[in-house]
């Protein structure tokens, strides 16, 4: 019977080409701009780069002080003095490590001038991060202490700078220093913000040490476990030790610290919605507002597939009447539309996935977004998928339900 | 082979109840070749519904080979027409959207019968209309006669014992009228089909075995 | 006639529902786009205030804590030494940079109403490095050095919102907040009125804007050094700059950008998810304006009878053509009041301080006079086609 709907479907598909067309046009369109969406959604909270173990870490990089009466307040990164009093305090991590936030610096090398960002980190950054070496390593905790002159480049950065020479051994001036290079990594895509840079270098080489003293400044804390299910714990214990026994510098004036050890999630939901005065991360809100967007921008699409697939069917009305008089049930007839908007739906969501893909192509390979590097999936085309046969149902459902129901006779005399 | 007994319907529009039919008794034999006649609106094509199982009467009962099928629910009379029920209307009502032979198919496909059986039958009852030439084309290529020769054949491929027609004529001028009556004729007299037919057409009237007479919703 | 469609698209309603929610939510889109348009037009519309050609801004950076004395006076040694360069064409000093969200401001509350203004700082020479407009009064100069009151400049947005008679100049703006006002406190006293300093760029509002004075002779404070090249510079004087500065004082990083640079990557940011939105909406509308014409094809073609009947009874095929445009127009009109009373509420409400009445209703007209132009467009053919038919084939269609 299936069989029979299915070549049915594509037969009616191949007479009614505009009708087909403005449909295919419909859903794959649709589903292109949700699979691109889910795809750099994916690629943020599911990690393939160097944030590979997201499970495995939490991030603290945000601080707010302030003093009893509220009214001098400082936000921004962290300081380092404020990570070595409290945050090195906690017990839950096996690892913390502390690295700077981003800079860019530009950089002249054979006369020509590139803007590079910069990283600066310890060792632990290299140990708590999953990085692909393409070639040589990274620096060791030895290195790191001694403040050795060494730097870690990604790949983009080494063929800019030597082309297809091979990066180990060549040196490179930043900020008047020289470094060696050691490693090169892959590229790391734009959404793993805690591991970007095009540069990593210890942050022991620091010409002045001045920065040790700040409470806030521009450093960022990863606090790593080998185990996720205890490190999903370490925000009450950092929440806790804040509120209860923060170590903040007297001569500073602030007495109340407020940040947190999030996950991925938590951090984006940080960004767009909470405030700095609290701890609230309000995860479900920001899960609800993604899933609302999702549906208000697939609502005017199904409008229109209901639409079409309605006036579509009613043209078909005395179709049904024939195919009542002729002995098929209405779970019969029901089966038959619906079939048809699912294959249809199918071969949309097909060409969508393709689109989807070229897409990406332009935004990753061809530069649409810089440092984009987003990765299509297994777990996108499942979405995917699913979004495709949501949508099938919803066009096809309440069309294929009305036609059903037409009584044969009145279907026959064409009147709806 | 089928009766109706004090067989009456009614439609409930607004606030008028319209009388269509009321306290109908009729029997048709089997082989039998029966005409309805009438004036539009005495309710013959109602008749005809009732008796193709399409419609419901208000009160009365229907019988199919001594069954009374009153009390069916819509699933088993769904199967019922798909059985022992062929149609064959007025304004031809094929699929434009499948090939002839597909249309013709149509009543098989809610049998289980494999593809391959549907289509040898299916290629019989043309050939029994006189299109097996024309199995490929879509039915708006074809002129009004050969698109209600189509109609019959897709009504007679399911090898129904019954063969309802609602005005085959209606919609063909006299000489393609004369083609699908003797059409109907030989059917008739080769298989011996019961066929039932509304027509509005003496002649067409004359050529078959009786003629029931239907005014104001009652026989006479 | 109207009345004869009304009751024809009443009849057929909860086809035409369809096609009325369709309307709704995709005018709704469409509203979006004229609004972020037009307020983006009329906005970019607005000269700037300043020249950003051959702009560049020299960043001094330390980490650590800046020491007012020693950092200071390192700071005077690199203007100094900076001004020297022959590529040079003139210097000056400003504290929040020009196309970044780096921000000062001030606010307060008015009786209920809560105001506020930027706030920035630059030096003597800054107006006219900028080439900036005077409306009123005079820049800053070395009378000011010295003074019991401290200088200010102020944009027009500022005295068309603070001093609405325009009587501005002398004014001591401290004392716009009324807490401020029984208090003893340095007075800021308006000694000019310029056109405007649009920090953040063509796409971001006029507001009130204050500039006040740094002497930099005086100055102790890390600024940024803004340098007006000479536009025939080649690229690698960034890099003998760099190296001189590093020379000079080590300690230190620095970063030099074009202020035309700022601004095209600010732009960039605020434009990149606008384009976004505009390529989604204009798929959007695209399968809205197929999907409509789809429908109405299929309605004319199972309306063959109807149609042949109108024109049987003697309508024109030029009537049958209106009328077919006149139904999906009368449909789209009462999708666009349905989506008009939701939207009407935005200014009502006050939901976007940008969407106001003028903002609003331009906008409005805008996607209404697109929308039913869309809408006639996908009628047009169906239209067509109904005209096609003879009285006697559409009669005969099944």
């Amino acid at each position: 019977m299936l069989s029979n709907y299915i070549i049915t479907a594509w037969k009616v598909f191949l007479r009614r080409k505009f009708f087909t067309f403005i449909n295919l046009f419909g859903i794959s369109i649709t589903l292109m701009v949700l699979v691109v969406t889910s795809t750099i959604a994916d690629n943020y909270f599911y990690p393939a780069g160097p944030e590979k173990n997201v499970d495995n870490f939490r991030t603290i990089n945000r601080l707010l002080v302030t003093n009893d009466e509220e009214n001098l307040t400082s936000v921004g990164r962290l300081g380092y003095k404020f990570i070595k009093d409290n945050v090195f305090r906690l017990q839950t991590p096996e690892l913390i490590s502390i690295n700077s936030g981003t800079r860019t610096r530009a950089i002249f090398h054979e006369g020509l001038k590139r803007e590079l960002l910069i990283k600066k980190t310890d060792s632990n950054f290299w140990r708590i991060l999953d990085f692909d070496f393409i070639q040589g390593r990274a620096y060791s905790i030895d290195e790191f202490e001694a403040g050795d002159k060494v730097a870690v480049i990604n790949k983009r950065t080494q063929l800019a700078l030597f082309a297809d020479k091979s990066a180990i051994d060549q040196q490179i001036n930043i900020e008047n220093q020289v470094f060696t290079i050691i490693g090169v990594v892959e590229n790391v895509p734009i959404v793993e913000a805690t591991a970007l840079a095009d540069v990593w270098l210890p942050y022991t080489t620091n010409a002045s040490t001045a920065y040790q003293q700040e409470t806030t400044g521009d450093w960022v804390t990863l606090l790593y476990h080998s185990n996720p299910d205890i490190i999903k714990d370490v925000n009450t214990e950092f929440v806790n030790l804040l509120e209860n026994d923060v170590q903040l510098d007297k001569s500073s004036g602030f007495s109340i610290a407020i940040a947190g050890a999030y996950s991925k999630l938590e951090q984006l939901s940080r960004e767009l919605i909470a405030d700095d005065k609290s701890h609230e991360t309000h995860t479900g809100l920001v899960i609800s507002l993604m899933i609302g967007l999702t549906v208000a921008f697939m609502l005017l699409p199904s409008i229109n597939m209901i639409n079409l697939n309605v006036s579509r069917m009613m043209e078909r009305s005395s179709e049904i009447g024939v195919r009542r008089a002729f002995g098929a049930t209405k779970l019969q007839l029901l089966m038959q539309f619906i079939v048809e908007s699912i294959l249809l739906t199918l071969v949309g969501g097909i060409i969508g996935i393709l689109l989807s893909v070229f897409a990406l192509y332009l935004i990753d390979v061809k530069g649409l977004i810089p440092h984009a590097h987003f990765s299509f999936n297994l777990r996108v085309l499942l979405i995917g998928l699913v979004l495709i046969f949501i949508f099938g149902l919803v066009s096809g459902v309440y069309p294929a339900y009305r036609m059903s129901r037409l009584h044969p006779i009145a279907a026959l005399k064409g009147n709806n | 082979m089928l009766s109706l007994q004090n067989i009456s319907k009614s439609f409930q529009t607004d606030r008028i109840e319209t009388i269509a039919l009321s306290d109908i008794n009729l029997h048709v034999n089997k082989g039998e070749f029966v005409s309805v006649m009438g004036p539009s609106g005495c309710g013959k094509s109602t008749l005809l519904n009732i008796m193709g199982l399409l419609d419901q009467p208000s009160s009365g009962e229907v019988s199919i080979d001594e069954t009374p099928i009153t009390s069916y629910k819509d699933k088993q009379i769904t199967g019922l027409r798909s059985q022992k029920i062929g149609f064959i209307f007025q304004s031809f009502h094929l699929i434009h959207d499948l090939k002839v032979l597909d249309n013709v198919e149509l009543p098989l496909l809610y049998r289980k019968m494999s593809a391959k059986e549907r289509k040898a039958l299916a290629i019989t009852a043309l050939e029994k209309v006189g299109l097996s030439a024309r199995i490929h084309h879509y039915p708006t290529q074809l002129s009004g006669g050969q698109q209600q020769r189509v109609a019959i054949a897709r009504a007679i491929v399911g090898k129904p014992e019954i063969l309802l027609a609602d005005e085959p004529t209606g919609n063909l001028d006299s000489h393609m009228g004369s083609e699908i009556m003797s059409l109907l004729e030989s059917l008739h007299q080769q298989d011996n089909t019961t066929i039932v037919m509304v027509t509005h057409d003496e002649e067409m009237a004359k050529r078959t075995q009786r003629t029931i007479r239907v005014f104001d919703g009652q026989l006479i | 006639m109207y009345m004869h469609l009304i009751k024809m698209i009443w009849n057929r309603k909860r086809a035409n529902g369809l096609i009325i929610a369709e309307v709704a939510i995709a005018f709704v889109v469409i509203f979006a786009v004229a609004v972020l348009s037009i307020r983006n037009y009329n906005l970019m519309q607005i000269p700037l205030g300043f020249e950003y050609d051959n702009m560049w801004r020299l960043q001094v950076m330390k980490s650590g804590a800046w020491d007012g004395s020693t950092d200071g006076e390192t700071f005077q040694q690199i203007v100094a030494a900076v001004e020297q360069l022959p590529e040079v064409d003139n210097l000056s000093l400003l504290s929040n940079a020009t196309f970044r969200n780096w921000t000062s401001t001030r606010s307060f509350q008015v009786d209920d109403k809560f105001v506020f203004y930027y706030m920035n700082f630059f030096d003597d020479r800054a107006a006219n490095n900028f080439d900036m407009t005077l409306l009123e009064g005079r820049w800053f100069g070395p009378q000011d050095s010295n003074q019991n009151y401290d200088a200010v400049l102020v944009n027009k947005t500022f005295v068309e919102k603070f001093y609405p008679n325009g009587d501005v100049l002398g004014k001591n703006i401290v004392k716009i907040d009324p807490d401020e006002i029984d208090r003893e406190q340095t007075e800021q006293i308006v000694v000019g009125v310029f056109d405007d300093f649009r920090q953040f760029g063509e796409l971001v509002p006029q507001s009130p804007y204050v500039f006040f004075r740094v002497d930099a002779e005086q100055n102790k404070r890390n600024l940024g050094i803004e340098i007006s090249l000479n536009p025939n510079v080649d690229e690698v004087f960034e890099q003998r700059l760099l190296t001189m500065l590093r020379g000079l004082a080590p300690e230190y990083s620095y970063s030099f950008t074009s202020w035309a640079n700022s601004r095209d990557s600010q732009l960039r940011q605020t434009t990149t998810p606008l384009a976004i939105f505009g390529v989604i909406a204009a798929f959007l509308i695209l399968m809205v304006a197929m999907g409509l014409f789809g429908v109405l094809w299929q309605n004319v073609s199972t309306r063959t009878h109807e149609i042949g009947l109108r024109r049987a009874l003697g309508a024109s095929a030029s009537g049958i053509h209106r009328q077919i445009m006149s139904e999906l127009i009368i449909v789209t009109l009462i999708g666009v009041l349905i989506a008009f009373i939701g939207l009407v509420q935005l200014p009502v409400l006050g939901v976007f301080q940008e969407l106001d009445w003028s903002l609003f209703w331009l906008s409005f007209i805008a996607a209404l006079v697109f929308m039913v132009s869309l809408s006639a467009l996908c009628a047009f053919y169906p239209g067509k086609v109904a005209t096609g038919y003879s009285p006697s084939e559409a009669l005969h269609y099944e």
